[in-house]
């Protein structure tokens, strides 16, 4: 096993190597680190040269490249072309109030979608199940900005102007040193986004169940004698959960990246948010950070996943 | 009749194997006699041809120059139904420069159900066949497939949408399909969604691969001397379709949903054509109004989001019945029930 | 400026997980500490961010103001973001002219407003000087002097930064020197009649930065590109100055005791981000937000009925613009049938455009006559197109476009058929689908193209479709050099080619007697003269019919009934932000 995760580590290295240099260049074609000097009349043909030299932009691509790879190899994430700011100090900035939402989301998503999933498997087509499924469905399929809004419509503005409890729109001004603060805070953008995600992980979770109940390792568990509730959580979900853990393990590697809709919505200071307003900019140093940290995430997340699988169904040999 | 050595229990394999008893069904007939039999699954299928038959002969309703027309003075109505006196002028309301909602949905669902049917289609097949090939072979062929696919999910599809759109300025042909003119951007939707859209699905195919391919079942067919295509398709691949069923029937719901979220980019159905995705992506400019202080029927334009998320969303469910259906019926441990 | 709040968020995670696995199925429950929120938001603000020093004044007058965009830089000389650019009218309200709610010119740190009569320009209008106040002081209260002046100019001129403009100090500007303390010459190379709105003017932002801070800063770092006060100018000049930046939350700006108009009214302004509309109509609403920007027309009539806020409509120059392409070079040319002014005044009499404004925009506004509507050198003697779709077809015809078989109009085998192209914002591909209809009832056929507008502005070299001439009629809000009168788009010089790629004249217009009195107003110093030069370019643009307006597109904003003394400009919407009071 530890033969086997070396090697995967030192494909990684090759492979994020390689993302970065596709990223690098396809980045490059689609987002114009001089976009934001474009359309203005005051800024003149000789300003764009003149800014496009200092930022070092009128080097070759692969000069540049190299420049950009040799100081990330020293630990340094570069300069924001727009806000001239260390890369990293814009990171650290956006990071906790990303990971409070999205850790905060995943878990919410974990604990709904697990007991959801269970409850539908076990009582197969019961009103209980249909009414997960039509639920599930529904979240999914609403678009994310309907749902933040009408969050933010019925729990922000109607039950304030209702004299309700309410909850805040994201917009108000708090303490973000006070934890009860953060929590309210945290309420409807974390709901939002539990009612998109959890669609896909119960559904996976249920199917997965399903398929399980019959086979012969359970029938044996069950014959037995074991408790239904013990066979259940000791042996079936176990191995039931590999489509769920995949997922898992993606939106782990992901969730680094913010949420950008949501995040938008509920003005939420997240890095989603600045990934797309400083790509919008042409920000490529920012850009080209962010996206370094959530490949290798990826990457290094699909290893883990991958050890996971193995101890999930004691089957699985990897090599 | 290698399946056949599976888990079935002896009174099945005795009626497998037995050479004088009625014809025997093959794996393929049992699975249809199965999902006939799923209430659910048969429900599915009459929900989805009711949703065609809903867009193909409400085109003969409506003309689609009917459903292009604006109307300014009458932009967004609610249902007339609902209005006083109620009529039947416009069952579902107008938009926000007066076209008809219905007739919209009508032809709007032509496309949306070719684009979300077809993208769905594309990624899946990618994504089975990726998975698969990963899961069965592992080794080298698993490690440049996954890295492959690891690289496919780092890398922001928007990146490529945006080079896309980009590189087609100016450049995309309308295309004539059946006497309609359509936004040429259409096939680029269907492409560039199943293009990016599977990597998910061959991440879950591959587990469901590692895990089954050390089944007893596998063990033995192999020892058999079956085919190692045989055994990836024909024995592997429809126990693990329950996740690519799920992920099937998510799918549609997104592809219907990323044609919407693309035209922000300029890739999107191209109005005065209609999609469900457009129709949508009109209320969100009017949402607020949800608890605006205004006469009831209108408050948030309810209809212009209701009526194609109803469609989307009913669909979605019949997709997933029938794929729930046809989980049960591939299932061959599904015969002791 | 920076506060670790990664404790709380933790915590924060805790709690709203709890919150979950209490309530799981019933998330309405989850908002355990709403007994804490029944009083309004806004009455909490000493819970504000409070990492610097206790406020002096120990006031709670907070204006809140919602901005769907952040700031980019601080530092005026690495900026050209609106959203930016208003702030200095706060924490670095030092131009020398600034602009009030009327688009009048005001002497602001200048003792008064240079002219021939009052020997502050030259002769031969090439040298202004300015006589700058004496009794205005940086924050840390080091005197302002002509000498910071100086120091912005050589900072901008400098190799060593990299600032978003030079313009126009590199091509117009001779020197830019000090007589003494407080007084500052400038010199250029030729009269230049837009120097009111560029030259240290709060109009294009050319405000002065600290030249005892950052001096220093580039003798030690070579370059200002990376000052630490480009991103908290802690010492500032004006009614307010900076406290804190949060990035992605709010900006924050506290009352200035020392303003030398006299101390501020409201103790603190609070920018908070809130980077989506219908959110920002959410805080509206709520009564989150004192201040709300760029408000769409059609959320208009909800504010409205909810009471509780002023909705100013403020004029900057805007205009929703149909532009034809004009091209005679096959490489960019559009359909033939344009070059025929006969035929641009037929598609534009086709359509209604007063039905479009009063149904998409609400009544809120109106077709704009001309180009420079609102301003003092607007022609108001222009004859308005009217709505005439018999009297198009008449000219149609005229014009030898005649209705084929098909019901387009065609001429020598040319179908009368334009490709409309805009961006994808909502209210123009409602304005597209509108105006199609109008077109195919008068036999034209058209085909709508909707771009995003980062590609629909992108200039000819990064081979944007417009600067390319790949349309027939494009749509765009366009203004001049507001509120100066200046636009360059129109010039020959400026028609964009392999040979000029950043060329802004889009339509492809090359009209001679348009080209030189163009010219010639530019260095017309004399405001009366260039009055006279701008009806008639006007004239000539109007009997053309080489532009038209769809809407005057003024800004709309939110003020709360709670906050008074707002007098916004459509050039410098911040300038009497010192006036600015909330009542509690």
């Amino acid at each position: 096993m530890s033969r086997y995760i070396i090697r995967r580590l030192i494909q990684s290295f090759f492979t994020i190597l390689v993302i970065t240099t596709v990223i690098f260049v396809v980045g490059r074609a689609a987002a114009d680190p001089m976009a934001a000097y474009t359309n203005n009349p005051r800024i003149t043909a000789e300003d764009k040269a003149r800014i496009a030299h200092n930022l070092g932009l009128d080097r070759p691509l692969p000069v540049q490249y190299l420049t950009w790879l040799g100081d990330v190899a020293r630990g340094d994430l570069g300069t924001s072309f727009v806000t001239h700011q260390k890369v990293s100090d814009m990171i650290m900035e956006r990071l906790p109030a990303t990971l409070a939402l999205m850790i905060s989301a995943l878990i919410a998503t974990v604990i709904v979608s697990l007991i959801a999933g269970v409850f539908a498997a076990t009582h197969q087509y019961s009103a209980g199940d249909n009414l997960i499924t039509a639920a599930t469905f529904i979240g999914f399929s609403m678009p994310v900005f309907f749902i933040g809004l009408s969050l933010i419509f019925i729990f922000g503005v109607g039950f304030k102007a209702w004299g309700l409890p309410y909850l805040p729109t994201g917009t108000d001004i708090w303490d973000q040193n006070d934890p009860i603060e953060w929590a309210r805070h945290l309420v409807l953008p974390v709901l939002t986004l539990t009612l998109i995600q959890a669609a896909g992980y119960t559904r996976y979770l249920r199917s997965s169940l399903l398929d399980v109940q019959h086979q012969d390792y359970i029938r044996t568990a069950k014959s037995k004698g074991l408790a239904d509730r013990a066979v259940l959580w000791k042996h079936a979900l176990k191995n039931a959960s590999l489509p769920f853990v995949t997922v898992l393990g993606l939106d782990i590697a992901l969730l680094f990246g913010g949420a950008l809709v949501t995040e938008t919505i509920f003005s939420w200071p997240g890095l989603g948010r600045l990934f797309w307003e400083q790509s919008n900019a042409g920000d490529f140093p920012v850009m080209m950070a962010i996206l370094l940290i959530v490949v290798t995430l990826v990457v290094v997340g699909q290893i883990v996943v991958d050890v996971v699988y193995t101890f999930l169904d004691p089957r699985i040999k990897l090599a | 009749m290698a399946v056949a050595t599976e888990t079935l229990s002896k009174g099945e394999e005795r009626v497998m194997f037995s050479p004088s008893t009625k014809p025997t069904l093959s794996l393929w007939g049992l699975a249809f006699r199965r999902f006939l039999r799923h209430r659910a699954a048969v429900g599915g299928i009459i929900g989805l041809a009711l949703i065609f038959a809903f867009v193909i002969v409400g085109s003969f309703a409506y003309t689609e120059a009917y459903a292009n027309k604006p109307d300014v003075v009458n932009r967004l109505q609610a249902p007339s139904w609902l209005q006083d006196p109620p009529t039947w002028e416009h069952p579902m309301g107008t938009d926000s420069v007066g076209r008809d909602v219905l007739a919209r949905i009508i032809y709007g669902g032509q496309i949306s159900l070719i684009i979300g049917f077809l993208s769905v289609l594309i990624a899946v097949t990618l994504g089975a066949i990726i998975g698969a090939v990963s899961g069965y072979y592992g080794g080298s062929v698993d490690s440049i497939l996954m890295r492959f696919t690891e690289a496919m999910i780092a890398i922001p599809s928007l990146f490529f949408l945006i080079i896309i759109s980009k590189m087609l300025i100016g450049s995309i042909p309308n295309i004539n399909l059946l006497g309609r003119s359509l936004s040429g951007s259409v096939p680029i939707v269907i492409f560039v969604i199943g293009i990016f859209g599977w990597m998910v699905e061959a991440r879950i195919v591959r587990s469901q691969f590692l895990s089954l391919k050390q089944q007893d079942f596998v063990l033995a067919a192999r020892a058999l001397g079956v085919k190692d295509h045989s055994i990836m398709w024909k024995h592997i691949l429809p126990n693990s379709i329950a996740p690519i069923i799920v992920f099937a029937s998510l799918g549609l719901a997104v592809a219907i949903l990323t044609e919407a979220y693309v035209g922000f980019l300029g890739l999107g159905v191209q109005e005065p054509t209609a999609s469900w995705g457009n129709i949508l992506n009109q209320a969100l400019s009017y949402l607020n109004r949800a608890f605006a202080p205004q006469d009831f029927i209108h408050r948030g334009v309810w209809w212009l989001w209701l009526f194609p998320s109803l469609m989307i969303i009913f669909t979605v469910l019949c997709v997933n019945f029938i794929g729930d259906g046809l989980r049960d019926a591939l299932d061959p441990r599904g015969l002791t029930k | 400026m920076k506060r670790i709040f990664a404790p709380s968020s933790i915590l924060a995670i805790l709690i709203v997980t709890a919150a979950w696995l209490a309530a799981a199925c019933a998330p309405v429950a989850a908002p355990g500490p709403a007994a804490q929120a029944t009083q309004p938001a806004v009455a909490q603000p000493t819970s504000a961010p409070a990492a610097t020093a206790a406020p002096s004044t120990g006031g709670n007058k907070v204006i809140t103001i919602s901005y769907t965009q952040e700031a980019n830089n601080l530092n005026p000389l690495y900026t050209n973001q609106w959203f930016t650019q208003n702030l200095f009218d706060l924490f670095l309200d030092n131009a020398l002219i600034t602009f009030n709610d009327k688009n009048e010119p005001l002497p602001w740190i200048a003792k008064e407003i240079p002219s021939i009569e009052n020997g502050g320009i030259s002769a031969d209008g090439k040298v202004i000087t300015f006589n700058l106040r004496d009794d205005v002081k940086w924050s840390d209260g080091t005197p302002l002097t002509a000498d910071d002046y100086v120091f912005t100019y050589e900072m901008i001129l400098s190799d060593k930064n990299t600032v978003t403009s030079r313009d126009p100090f590199e091509s117009e500007v001779a020197s830019v020197v000090t007589k003494d303390p407080h007084t500052l010459v400038v010199t250029f190379n030729e009269p230049y009649a837009p120097w009111m709105t560029s030259i240290f003017s709060r109009a294009n932002s050319s405000v002065a930065i600290p030249k005892h801070i950052l001096q220093p800063v580039f003798e030690k770092d070579g370059t200002l590109d990376n000052a630490e006060w480009n991103r908290a100018p802690t010492v500032g000049v004006g009614p307010f100055l900076f406290k804190e930046w949060e990035t992605g939350s709010h900006l924050t700006f506290q009352a200035n005791p020392d303003f030398w108009m006299g101390a501020p009214k409201a103790d603190q302004i609070f920018f908070r981000i809130v980077p989506d509309d219908a959110s920002q109509l959410a805080a509206i609403k709520a009564g989150d937000t004192d201040i709300g920007v760029f408000i769409s027309p059609s959320d208009v009539p909800d504010l409205e009925k909810l009471g509780t806020v002023d909705i100013p409509k403020v004029q900057s120059g805007y205009k929703e613009s149909w532009y034809f392409n004009m091209s005679t070079d096959p490489a960019t040319m559009g359909n033939p049938a344009l070059q025929d002014a006969n035929v641009r005044r037929a598609l534009v009499m086709a359509v209604d455009r007063n039905k479009i404004t009063q149904e998409l925009l609400y009544g809120l506004t109106k077709p704009a006559l001309t180009f420079w509507d609102g301003m003092a050198q607007a022609n108001t003697d222009i004859e308005p197109i009217p709505y005439d779709p018999e009297g198009a077809k008449k000219l149609l015809d005229d014009a030898g476009w005649k209705v084929g078989s098909d019901g387009i109009r065609e001429k020598d085998g040319v179908k009368l058929k334009l490709r409309y192209v805009t961006t994808t914002r909502e209210v123009r591909k409602n304005t597209q689908a509108i105006v199609q209809q109008e077109w195919k009832d008068i036999g034209i056929d058209s085909e709508l193209i909707n771009h995003p507008s980062d590609v629909f502005f992108a200039s000819f070299g990064d081979k944007g479709p417009i600067a390319t001439g790949q349309y027939d009629i494009a749509e765009w809000s366009n203004s001049p050099q507001f509120p100066d009168p200046n636009a360059v788009d129109w010039l020959c010089s400026e028609i964009p080619s392999d040979a000029n790629p950043p060329g802004g004249n889009w339509e492809f217009i090359c009209d001679k007697d348009l080209d030189a009195l163009f010219q010639e107003q530019a260095r017309t110093v004399d405001a009366k003269k260039r009055i006279e030069l701008f009806k008639q370019i006007q004239k000539i643009i109007a009997d053309q019919v080489y532009w038209v307006s769809i809407w005057d597109d003024p800004d709309l904003w939110t003020v709360s009934k709670k906050v008074t003394g707002v007098k916004f400009s459509g050039a410098t919407p911040f300038w009497n932000a010192y006036e600015w009071d909330k009542m509690e």
